[in-house]
């Protein structure tokens, strides 16, 4: 209490009080006004974590086939590289056609009477060829008889002459024969159009028909020269068949050369690819009513450094005969009849072939020929290549563009993870090049890394995946990497595949419905400085 | 846009700051100074138990209470802006991470009132009136939103640990408070009081649920972002549809619109003041209260946003690589998720929308007449959150006509809180001025929370106390 009442006198707090504001007047700190007037940046440095990619790859997406090839399955999906190429067609046009015609008749011993007319015996008309080619029917699609006619002293004696004529077993195509005139002094030739009219030549004499002429005398002239000769001049032009039967003789004809792709081999660098079971099928669609050969000069293929490896083996032994309609012909060479499976074991990046035609072979049959204008001779070629096999050891380099000039330098690093479940019975390893400008070599991105996919592993028996693999893959790309990549013009990717236990020669299929699932992760550290000035 | 579209926006954003503005008070007073401070009639306002010195007093209209705070639960500049040297500064936004609670919030608080009035009757009782104009502003946000924001989300999926961002809102009211109090002392030891406020309310925008989570999980890193949202708001603009609201042409408001605005009474509501003093006979005064218990119903303007959802981002698919052209945006199917999961549903629903309730706590110790000794403790609810605080002052009222008040405050953890009032009455005229924080003016860096009430009033009939619990009698 006696400390209290001393408390009553106000003079002893007012003391106390002042010594306080006397205590906090000298901590004014206005520093920090002014710090925040005069700082100049501010460094913002989070770390995110977040996922890129969570997919499931399928055999097309993971080696980027996309258009350029096609898939093909068979019975247990497994997937079948397939190439295809048209390496020929040819029309009937080039095959055979008509050439121009031209005959001349003359009738002589013509006393004309003072009117009327005088049917001639029939004119054989001959078709004639370069070789040995046999006519004996012909439908047109296009063509003209001509005929004119020629006699002066008839002319100066004043007769005036008109000839008919009448071509015997043919039909204009409503059923009458093919017919036509023409008039003496008429400087233009008397023409019929043969579209739709056909001949029918005499089995025993092809190439021949005949031809019924009739004179018609008018006139008011005297026989001063009797007896008279009449030259009849015809022509047959602009012929183009519809459809013919007979003999074209046999014809040497070039089917061509050219090159095949194989993309898949595109990028290997250096390993095998053991196929199965590789082959090339052709199919031959011939619609010519004629038996072809054809004659593999050569099909060879191609390797990266251009060197050329001929396939070779029995399947080119004997031309293959190309049968007509309505059968078709196919061909196929693998490792049973050539040494393609060898071949394919150099990673070719292409295919070529030189091929020619030969027709009727055997000479002359009682089997006529026919050849209609719509008449070709397609093949086509498919290059199959069954997933079906092992990689001992492939390697598989691209160079891609890639300006990563706009990667923002802010990031101070980044972490990324890769984690994959792979059902493909094969493994990946990867490393990737950053390249600049100049062609040097700045860095390399996942070096010393693990696989970045493990192979699935499969049953020795079947080939088949039993059992995905699971991997994972992690790469710090610090700021030095951060700094070759802003400097990078192009990447080199770098990819060695092996297939499933390839050291103990297991074979492994892949099937369509594998996927690998990758799931990418990053972490990644940034460093934003916002200024304030 | 043209310039009359362009003014006409900018006065509507003119409202709207002025009913920000304006809003600035209410809720979140602080009385950490003033509690005790019975000179002053607006004490009140704190505990309507603790009966004020005059027997009556009439509030000069507008300015007889004029209150604005700001407060932040948060930290203090000097948690974030740090020294290296005497002259060096830098910003070390960890350190204020560290120093963040689980949920923050920053308050922007204002209140005027227009009318106030008291008076004793019979010794024992005591009549108040009052009409203020209140408007307060609550941000709200969790610590995990400010670290994803700072730190990234690595630090989350290491932990395993969800980010919570389920308290960000935006609470802003602006609304009128017609009150009568009344308190009695019932027994030579008892005071008890209470205030009846009947509430009209003007604007308001409430996120009334905002739970948004973001997990990244630590093994892949998958993203799973879920949010169940509800934002209401009441005030003279139409929102919605939300889609456009950027590129709306809102209409020019008339003066009838602002009157209309200022005499809304589609929106009521009620709120009650309790509180009790409680003197055993000796120097010392117990005093509990409990202020703003009530709520508004919210009817006219009425737009309530909704959205609730989930996204779950596994990493882009091959397929939206492979297949998309060179202009597609691969992410464009990630921006499309994350828009259906904010697939708004607009509706017109009334709601209600409680008062922050402020619980108070004191004991004073009355050394003389003069000298007064308080502590208080303050708790305020946000959100489901209790923000406690601690007063220590010191009161020293030499004569009825003069009195002030010293304090230190421990708010939001934060020591540097040092308070300062003083009333002074000039014949009937009284002026006023309390702040809860002068510290700030001295080191502003440790500023987190300042509180400026001012006031004049015509206050008179002291002098006939003679409890301890009011002390008005001489100099010495």
């Amino acid at each position: 209490m006696k400390k209290a009442r001393a408390f009553q006198k106000p003079t002893h707090l007012l003391i106390a009080f002042s010594l306080t504001l006397v205590w906090l007047l000298p901590s004014c700190d206005h520093t920090y006004l002014r710090a925040i007037d005069e700082m100049d940046s501010y460094t913002y440095s989070p770390t995110f974590a977040i996922p890129l990619f969570n997919s499931g790859l399928s055999f097309d997406e993971l080696f980027l086939l996309g258009e350029l090839d096609n898939i093909e399955l068979d019975e247990d999906r497994m997937i079948i590289l397939s190439y295809d190429a048209r390496i020929f067609s040819m029309t009937a046009d080039r095959l055979f056609s008509l050439p121009n015609q031209n005959q001349i008749i003359n009738i002589s011993g013509i006393t004309p009477p003072p009117s009327g007319s005088i049917t001639t015996d029939p004119q054989l008309f001959l078709i004639t060829f370069d070789q040995n080619e046999r006519l004996h029917y012909v439908l047109f699609d296009e063509g003209v008889f001509n005929l004119s006619l020629e006699s002066p002293q008839m002319e100066q004696d004043g007769y005036q002459v008109e000839v008919s004529f009448r071509i015997l077993n043919s039909d204009d195509g409503s059923g009458q024969q093919i017919q036509g005139s023409a008039s003496l002094g008429d400087p233009n030739p008397g023409q019929t159009n043969l579209a739709g009219s056909s001949i029918s030549f005499g089995d025993d004499s092809p190439n021949v028909f005949a031809v019924e002429y009739t004179l018609t005398f008018s006139g008011n002239g005297t026989p001063n020269n009797a007896p008279y000769t009449l030259q009849l001049t015809n022509s047959l032009r602009e012929m183009e068949f519809d459809y013919l039967e007979g003999y074209i003789d046999q014809i040497s004809f070039p089917i061509g050369s050219a090159d095949i792709p194989l993309s898949i081999f595109n990028n290997s660098f250096d390993g095998s690819i053991y196929f199965e079971d590789p082959n090339i099928e052709f199919f031959i669609q011939n619609t010519f009513g004629l038996e072809i050969d054809l004659i593999t000069d050569e099909i060879s293929a191609i390797l990266a450094n251009d060197s050329i490896r001929p396939i070779t083996g029995s399947a080119f032994d004997t031309p293959w005969r190309v049968v007509p309609p309505p059968d078709s012909t196919y061909q196929i060479i693998n490792r049973n009849n050539t040494d393609l499976f060898d071949i394919t074991l150099d990673s070719p990046r292409r295919l070529n072939y030189e091929v020619s035609g030969f027709t009727n072979p055997d000479g002359l049959t009682p089997q006529r020929n026919w050849v209609s204008k719509e008449s070709d001779l397609a093949i086509d070629m498919r290059v199959n290549l069954p997933l079906y096999g092992r990689i001992d050891y492939f390697y598989l380099k691209d160079t891609i563009p890639a300006a990563l000039s706009e990667l923002p330098d802010e990031l101070e690093w980044i972490e990324l993870t890769a984690i994959t479940t792979n059902e493909f019975p094969f493994s990946v390893e990867l490393f990737i090049e950053l390249i600049d400008e100049n062609d040097v070599v700045l860095d390399t991105l996942f070096n010393d890394q693990p696989r970045l996919l493990e192979a699935g592993i499969t049953d020795p028996v079947t080939g088949i995946t039993t059992t995905p693999s699971e991997s994972q893959t992690q790469v710090l790309v610090d700021e030095s990497i951060i700094g070759a990549l802003l400097k990078t013009d192009k990447m080199i990717l770098n990819a060695l595949i092996s297939t499933h236990d390839s050291d103990a020669g297991s074979v492994v299929k892949l099937l369509d419905n594998y996927r690998v699932n990758v799931e990418l992760k990053a972490r990644g550290k940034g460093s934003f400085t916002i200024d304030f000035e | 846009m043209t310039a009359k579209n362009i003014r006409i926006l900018r006065k509507g954003w003119i409202i709207l700051l002025v009913f920000l503005g304006i809003n600035m008070a209410s809720n979140a007073q602080q009385y950490h100074t003033m509690y005790w401070m019975q000179g002053i009639p607006q004490s009140t306002f704190a505990n309507p138990g603790l009966q004020p010195n005059p027997n009556y007093f009439i509030g000069f209209p507008g300015i007889s209470s004029i209150y604005t705070g700001v407060s932040h639960s948060g930290f203090a500049p000097f948690d974030l802006i740090k020294k290296s040297s005497d002259t060096t500064f830098y910003i070390d936004d960890r350190a204020m991470l560290a120093k963040l609670k689980e949920r923050n919030y920053l308050a922007f608080d204002l209140s005027v009132d227009i009318l106030g009035f008291g008076f004793r009757a019979k010794k024992k009782n005591y009549f108040t009136f009052g009409i203020r104009e209140r408007v307060t502003t609550r941000l709200g946000y969790s610590k995990d939103l400010l670290k994803l924001a700072i730190e990234g989300n690595d630090g989350f999926a290491s932990r395993n640990e969800t980010a919570n961002i389920d308290i960000l809102s935006m609470d802003m009211s602006h609304y009128r408070e017609f009150a009568v109090g009344f308190s009695r002392k019932w027994t030579p030891k008892i005071t008890a009081g209470t205030r009846v406020k009947i509430l009209q309310g003007m604007s308001n925008v409430q996120f009334m649920r905002t739970d948004i989570g973001f997990f990244t999980a630590p093994d892949n890193f998958n993203i799973l972002l879920n949010a169940d949202l509800l934002i209401n708001k009441s005030f003279p603009f139409t929102l919605a549809p939300l889609e456009n609201v950027a590129d709306r042409e809102f209409t020019a408001l008339t003066q009838d619109d602002y009157i209309n605005y200022l005499i809304n009474q589609q929106n009521m509501g009620v709120a009650f003041d309790l509180g009790i003093s409680y003197n055993p006979g000796n120097r010392f005064t117990l005093a509990a209260s409990a202020v703003d218990l009530g709520f508004i119903t919210w009817k006219s303007d009425v737009e309530n946003f909704a959205a609730k959802g989930e996204l779950d981002f596994k990493g882009l698919d091959f397929d939206q690589i492979f297949t998309s052209e060179d202009d597609d945006d691969p992410f464009e199917g990630v921006t499309d998720s994350i828009i259906d999961l904010f697939d708004i549903q607009e509706t017109t629903n009334a709601y209600r929308t409680a008062m922050s309730s402020k619980l108070f706590v004191s004991a004073a110790y009355n050394l003389t007449r003069m000298h007064k000794f308080a502590v208080l403790g303050k708790g305020e609810i946000y959100q489901g959150t209790l923000y406690p605080s601690l007063t220590v002052s010191y009161n020293f009222q030499p004569i009825n006509r003069f009195g002030s008040t010293f304090s230190w405050s421990m708010i939001h953890g934060n020591i540097y809180n040092f308070g300062f009032g003083a009333h002074v009455n000039i014949f009937p005229l009284q002026i006023y001025m309390v702040v809860d924080n002068f510290f700030p003016a001295m080191q502003p860096h440790t500023v987190q929370t300042f509180t400026f009430h001012f006031g004049v009033n015509i206050a008179a009939g002291f002098g006939r106390k003679k409890d301890l619990t009011t002390p008005s009698f001489r100099w010495f």
